[in-house]
């Protein structure tokens, strides 16, 4: 009972660590690029918007829509880094000229409203880069191993039941 | 909305519109089992000859209480015919024997039945009883029960018409207060009694033999088909004696006392053999009772009552699926909607308990603790019984395990020195995992600003844990000895104290001043005076003076404070510079300013619970509740 016990305890936290390992290689990057647009969102100036976005930039996957099943323009990595250059370029023009025109905080108001789109359009990615089908695999190996390690042990126990019966007769 | 969760929000809301088949079908039961009338009895010319079977396994502590107990049955000794069928595999058969031989010399005609192995479980030994008996009708007690002298005089009346095929009568309990549950337990079979077999009763629906305290027709029993294996015979014998054209007579009037299992794992098996045996049955007999000529309701009725613990997998996943689901609706505005999805079931259950109060007429006080406990046993099982849905759909082989009985009547017995008293639960690990789970996902929910699902998600981790800490706290080994008595409640108050101030202490100091801040960005970004916005900026900055990110799981910049701040002072510096003189900058200012403030203040928004409990304060808060409740729980079950 005792090793049972410590077999369930091994294989939960097994399943956590693969769990935790997963969000920190595929999602977490991306958590951070999203925080980064939150601030970009928020930013006081044309300035501390690009240094934000540009830290963004450099975490968004480089290519690929990783969407699966299903999939729209809304999650294709490709159209989102074109956004997102598109607002750096027009954030940089707007940079270099006085803050306190219409022109500069219409722009930046603009690309605080499409940040906002491109922000849902990552949190809409996520669930999808975490349920990719290398991680679905995974999850799968993993929960069927107890019910193959439960039948073999069963099928093992009734092969040792016959045999003793058989040394017994 | 993208596949993933639109798949999620659709499982959710198809369990969410199945659920109410439930409930509406026991306030069904419930309207209709206040129109119960006790039926016309007819005694009979002669009294007709009886066969009592008594099914025994391993049940030394009240078989001989039984055995007493059917021998002082008023009833002609000549057309009495008592069979004690004993599978037993330790002293019981030695006692059951000693007692049967005094009570055969009394002149009592009773026969101790052996046989060899325990093939067909319960059914097995009533099938072997009545192959071995002659009555003409057929009572059966379990081990546990003490039927009153009158039982046979009461119920045999009722079998003047020719196709009633069962007369069963309702539980009484021998030691409803022993502890809080068995008061649980009481509770739940007097609801299922009155209000379930007596609605069904009344309304003319299927009803169930509940495996003991009923006198069957042998006719019947041979008609239908004889006791078949099942880890629930008696459901399985009536449903098909009934599809066979049988009645069943339920007498609200006719108690047999009972003892109620006092072990929190015994009670867990005996919830997953009855749920196991009720899809069982659902699947051996579901096709032929659509495709039979009962009317619709009686089939729908059925259709409920053989799969009612599908309501407990399908309540399960429900709220498995919160979390998921929480951070789904959060942004579309649809969060109070499934707030009252998830919350009715467990509001219309207490409303319905409560209710009961009006067909049982107990002390108010009593009542209520009943109904509390039921609350906290009663959903806590629905892990339990979830998994013993899921193993009985895959058909899987399963053991009849008896639930063992230590004689105990009123609130006084040992238990403890019992072998019997040991008792393995493997099940109760996944409880323990599920609960670890909601807590998680009650956390989650906390720290993403979903209050209002915590009530549901957190309720389900203190009901799950109940189940636990009972199990725990009624174990073997050391931990049985610590903590006892006044000390234990000493030490739960104590953990209560810490847990009060652990969480008042971060919130007064640390969630307030970002709540204030938060207000001065919302004044801020409604205001059209440049001169006020400046001023809430400058209150907000001031008020956000540490800097850090207290976000400690997976911490980004959205929430970094400092930046925050840097931000807000940028904010002001633009404003300040745009002057009233350009009315068209003037105006674009104010509106982006306002747009970066309303994602100030969601970053405020988002920091905050973990501004409020921090890894510190959540251990603590976290283990003394915990603690203050396996304290709590111990004391007024071990």
């Amino acid at each position: 009972m005792r090793k049972v016990r410590v077999f369930l305890l091994v294989y939960l936290l097994f399943g956590l660590s693969m769990a935790v390992s997963a969000y920190v290689i595929d999602i977490y990057p991306l958590e951070i690029a999203a925080g980064y647009l939150s601030r970009a969102m928020s930013a006081g100036n044309a300035d501390d918007m690009v240094s934000y976005i540009t830290q963004a930039y450099r975490l968004m996957p480089p290519l690929g829509n990783p969407v699966w099943i299903l999939p729209t323009h809304r999650t294709d990595f490709n159209l989102i880094r074109a956004d997102i250059a598109s607002i750096l370029d027009r954030l940089s023009t707007i940079s270099r000229t006085p803050r306190d025109t219409a022109a500069y905080a219409q722009t930046l108001n603009d690309a605080r409203g499409r940040l906002e789109v491109i922000i849902g359009h990552l949190y809409e990615a996520m669930p999808y880069i975490y349920l990719k089908p290398v991680n679905l695999a995974a999850a799968a190996a993993y929960l069927s191993t107890p019910v193959l390690a439960w039948k073999l042990f069963a099928r093992r126990g009734k092969v040792a039941e016959r045999l003793r019966d058989r040394l017994q007769a | 909305m993208d596949f993933i969760r639109l798949l999620i929000a659709a499982t959710f809301f198809t369990i969410s519109a199945i659920l109410p088949f439930y409930v509406v079908a026991y306030v069904h039961l419930f309207i209709a089992a206040r129109k119960y009338r006790k039926p016309v009895a007819h005694r009979p010319s002669g009294w007709p000859t009886v066969s009592v079977h008594l099914p025994i396994y391993n049940e030394k502590h009240v078989v001989k209480r039984l055995i007493d107990a059917v021998c002082s049955l008023d009833y002609p000794r000549e057309k009495l015919e008592i069979v004690v069928v004993d599978d037993s595999d330790d002293e019981t058969s030695r006692i059951c024997e000693e007692v049967v031989d005094e009570k055969r010399l009394l002149g009592f005609n009773i026969r101790h039945l052996r046989r060899l192995g325990r093939e067909g479980y319960k059914a097995g030994a009533l099938q072997y009883a009545l192959e071995k008996s002659t009555g003409e009708f057929v009572a059966i007690f379990d081990a546990d029960f003490i039927p009153p002298p009158d039982f046979l005089k009461k119920t045999i009346p009722y079998f003047k018409e020719a196709n009633v095929g069962l007369v069963q009568a309702r539980w009484g309990h021998l030691n409803r207060m022993y502890s809080p549950l068995t008061m649980a337990q009481a509770l739940s079979l007097d609801l299922h009694f009155t209000v379930e077999q007596s609605g069904r009763f009344t309304a003319g629906y299927f009803l169930n033999f509940n495996g003991t305290a009923g006198v069957w027709r042998r006719e019947c029993i041979v008609d239908a088909g004889g006791w078949r294996p099942s880890l629930a015979e008696d459901l399985d014998l009536s449903y098909r004696a009934q599809l066979s054209g049988w009645r069943i007579v339920y007498l609200e009037d006719v108690e047999a006392p009972a003892e109620l299992p006092i072990m929190m794992k015994a009670v867990r098996r005996q919830q997953y053999r009855w749920a196991y045996g009720s899809i069982q049955t659902a699947r051996r007999y579901l096709l032929q009772l659509v495709v039979s000529k009962n009317h619709f309701t009686a089939k729908l009725h059925a259709l409920v009552h053989l799969t009612r613990h599908m309501a407990q997998l399908l309540f399960t996943a429900q709220v498995l699926m919160l979390p998921w689901v929480a951070h789904i609706v959060q942004p579309t505005g649809l969060e109070l909607m499934v707030f009252w999805i998830t919350l009715y079931p467990i509001l219309i259950t207490v409303t319905l308990l409560l209710q009961s109060n009006a067909v049982h007429h107990r002390s108010v006080t009593a009542f209520l603790k009943e109904v509390f406990v039921l609350f906290l046993w009663g959903i806590g099982t629905s892990v339990n019984n979830s998994v013993a849905v899921i193993h009985a759909l895959l058909s899987r082989e399963k053991v009849f395990e008896r639930t063992p009985k230590f004689g105990i009547v009123g609130r006084t017995g040992s238990w403890r020195t019992s072998s019997y008293a040991s008792i393995k639960d493997h099940y109760l690990m996944v409880d323990l995992a599920v609960a670890a789970y909601m807590l998680s996902a009650t956390i989650y929910l906390f720290y993403s600003g979903m209050y209002s699902f915590m009530l549901v998600s957190g309720l389900f981790t203190t009901t799950l844990l109940y189940n636990v800490f009972v199990s725990v706290s009624q174990g073997e080994g050391t931990v049985r000895n610590f903590y006892m008595g006044s000390k234990t409640l000493l030490a739960a108050i104590a953990m209560l104290a810490v847990f009060t101030i652990s969480l008042i202490y971060p919130f007064t100091t640390y969630f307030f001043t970002v709540e204030k801040a938060y207000s001065s960005l919302y004044i801020a970004s409604r205001s059209i005076e440049l001169g006020l916005v400046v001023e809430e900026l400058d209150k907000a900055t001031t008020l956000l003076d540490s800097g850090g990110n207290p976000v400690w799981p997976f911490p980004t910049a959205r929430t970094d404070l400092g930046l925050i701040r840097r931000d807000l002072q940028m904010l002001k510096q633009r404003v300040q510079e745009a002057g009233p003189q350009d009315l068209e900058t003037y105006h674009a200012v104010l509106e982006d300013v306002r747009t970066s403030l309303k994602e100030a203040g969601r970053q405020l928004r988002a920091l905050q619970p973990f501004l409020w409990v921090g890894p510190t304060t959540l251990a603590v808060s976290l283990s003394s509740i915990l603690a203050a409740y396996f304290f709590l729980v111990r004391r007024s079950h071990a």
